[in-house]
């Protein structure tokens, strides 16, 4: 009888601890053991475009990911004849501010040779909280505007998860 | 010169030297009062050996027996553990005191730096980048655990629209979009 009480006392606790191995960073973050995370989280906000001549945007895809200072976060971009990785890395500055570092690679095969290029950089800039910035992993020259090709832009934004987790919290209970 | 009581009173219990008792002796011998003085001496000895010894035997076990009672009344009530005193050399409290405001020390620092953020990136006026990492978590190895269970990158995956052709226009840049909204104007 003790013994089964006792293994009713553990089972939750073997439930708790397996299931916690299940989650995933967004769970991870919102668990309350963690809330500490939450003020040092950031949440990245991801829009990648295709801009054909003109800078009218033909297409883009918005992703959203939770992260923390100094762990990445990689965009892989597909196309029929090109493979984008890039990897941003937020890093918290002293004075409040973030340093965002952008490391790129572009794999790209040429017509009509099918010659494959292969593109790598490591670029930074210290951001504000809502500031948007701008990569342009194939480049961007002026020159080229007139020429029928497309440019791919990544627009990333970064903000204090807890400030949006408040706010939809917010917004749930006037709802 | 008769000799004085503490000298006489030597001579008689036959301490003093040659050729001082010798010449105490002489005097004695041919002076009546000193003779007196050294006859009273010798009934008085007389007198204490003749004196019994008093008997100490039950006045010792009584002393004995209050002793041992008073010992086994103080063992059987037990002494609290407040009360208890415990002698320590001044040096050695003195370097508990020392130890003990050192830990203190070093844990007010400890949680001072928890309270940094996660990880900050400082440049020194040397020029020097360092990157510190702190981490505010009460519980730290499971939010390492958990971390270590997820990819190291967090990866989102984007397909490019279809029968879309990209070049390299140059050398990829990253800039702020308000810098690039004025160049595009």
């Amino acid at each position: 009888m003790r013994r089964l009480r006792l293994a009713l006392l553990v089972l939750p606790l073997v439930i708790g601890v397996a299931s916690a191995q299940e989650l995933d960073f967004q769970d991870l973050i919102n668990d309350p053991t963690f809330e500490a995370l939450i003020d040092q989280a950031l949440q990245l906000n991801i829009t990648a475009r295709v801009l054909p001549p003109g800078q009218n945007t033909v297409w883009n895809s918005e992703s959203r990911k939770v992260t923390l200072p100094g762990r990445s976060v990689a965009v892989r971009l597909v196309g029929q004849n090109i493979r984008i990785d890039v990897v941003f890395t937020p890093y918290q500055e002293e004075g409040g501010t973030v340093l965002l570092v952008a490391q790129g690679q572009v794999w790209l095969s040429e017509a009509p040779e099918h010659k494959t290029r292969y593109l790598t950089t490591i670029q930074s800039i210290p951001v504000g909280w809502g500031e948007k910035v701008l990569f342009f992993p194939l480049g961007l020259s002026s020159e080229l505007d007139e020429q029928q090709t497309f440019a791919i832009q990544l627009e990333v934004e970064i903000r204090p998860y807890r400030e949006l987790r408040d706010k939809t919290l917010r917004s749930s209970t006037t709802d | 010169m008769c000799p004085d009581g503490e000298l006489l009173s030597a001579f008689f219990d036959a301490e003093i030297p040659l050729p001082w008792a010798e010449r105490v002796r002489e005097h004695t011998e041919s002076c009546g009062r000193c003779r007196e003085r050294l006859e009273r001496l010798r009934s008085l000895r007389a007198l204490l050996h003749g004196d019994p010894e008093p008997e100490h035997q039950p006045a010792f076990e009584r002393t004995r027996e209050a002793l041992h009672s008073r010992v086994w009344r103080s063992f059987k009530r037990g002494r609290s553990f407040w009360r208890t005193r415990v002698a320590v050399p001044l040096p050695a409290a003195a370097a508990a005191l020392v130890l003990l405001l050192g830990l203190g020390l070093l844990l007010a620092v400890a949680t001072v730096r928890l309270s940094l953020p996660w990880m900050t990136i400082r440049r020194q006026p040397t020029g020097v980048t360092e990157v510190q990492v702190a981490a505010p978590i009460k519980d730290l190895e499971a939010l390492l655990r958990s971390l270590d269970s997820q990819p190291a990158i967090q990866e989102i995956v984007i397909t490019l629209p279809e029968e879309s052709t990209f070049l390299i226009m140059g050398e990829p840049r990253m800039l702020r979009a308000a810098d690039y909204h004025e160049r595009v104007r």
